[in-house]
């Protein structure tokens, strides 16, 4: 289960609006390398993982990733308050505000809503995490590609901070790997599923 | 910066660096180094907390003392920069 607390996981303090980089940022929820998305995955594959120090892994990261869910919705509501109509088109940012005005709605950068498809839960702990892996590397890279977007310091700080987290969580999940390919049994030598062994 | 951010960011800061040491944790249970620095950052995060929460009120539900009124729905929010 889970406790609330009444703070985000690094301050998000932005002064000035802007829509344009809003919509970029919201890939960060409800995008295909989002924070939602990371947390679903991990916080699902953990179920059947069979090595305890991964679990706690899993349910460690996948729960951090929540908080950063929360950070990248808080970003975009800072960017997109008070803003005129002006403002909305001239930041292009009509075709979210027709679906959606300006609540905070898990989707990609390019419109497509969040969807399990992104992530996988595969019963295979070798899989898994590969998969974790790769997820944090395309969330790091989208967080590059966002700080090729955008200027304002307000913004690239919490971004930056965010991006860094990707790159320890690559180093956690590299460790948890090595611990599940090290308790493999002798006998399992080409590293076959360690969840399902179909056996009775 | 006011004073409610400044506490609340001595707060965040602790936090954050307590939920990182036990995440190295997870794949390094046994490193006695890491065992005392989340010790102390776990010790001077729960002053922190106490000390915010005395002033600007609970960062947790459980943490609400149970006086009227309920002082938990007090804002600013999370993602709200009221300051």
């Amino acid at each position: 289960m889970w406790t609330y607390e009444k703070m985000l996981a690094y301050p998000v303090k932005i002064a000035r609006p802007d829509p344009a980089a809003a919509r970029i940022i919201l890939t960060q929820l409800g995008g295909p390398d989002g924070e939602l998305g990371a947390a679903t995955r991990y916080l699902n594959q953990r179920y059947t993982m069979p090595y305890d120090k991964v679990k706690a892994v899993l349910t460690d990261v996948g729960t951090e990733e929540l908080g950063h869910a929360e950070m990248v919705s808080a970003i975009v509501r800072q960017l997109t308050r008070n803003l005129s109509v002006d403002e909305i088109r001239r930041g292009g940012f009509e075709a979210y505000f027709v679906d959606h005005g300006v609540g905070v709605y898990p989707a990609s950068a390019s419109g497509v809503p969040f969807t399990a498809a992104y992530l996988q839960s595969k019963g295979d702990a070798i899989t898994d995490l590969s998969e974790d892996l790769a997820a944090e590397q395309k969330a790091r890279t989208t967080y590059d590609n966002i700080l090729w977007l955008v200027d304002d310091p307000d913004v690239r700080d919490a971004i930056r901070f965010l991006r860094e987290r990707e790159i320890v969580h690559f180093q956690r999940f590299g460790e948890a790997l090595r611990t599940v390919t090290d308790e493999l049994n002798a006998k399992n030598f080409y590293a076959f599923n360690p969840e399902f062994t179909g056996k009775k | 910066m006011t004073e409610r951010e400044r506490m609340l960011r001595t707060v965040q800061s602790h936090a954050f660096s307590a939920a990182d040491v036990e995440l190295f944790l997870d794949t390094h249970p046994d490193c006695a180094a890491a065992l005392a620095r989340r010790r102390a950052l776990r010790g001077a995060l729960s002053s922190a907390a106490a000390a915010y929460a005395e002033k600007y009120g609970p960062l947790t539900a459980a943490a609400a003392d149970g006086d009227r009124p309920w002082r938990w729905v007090e804002g600013p929010w999370p993602w709200e920069d009221a300051d």
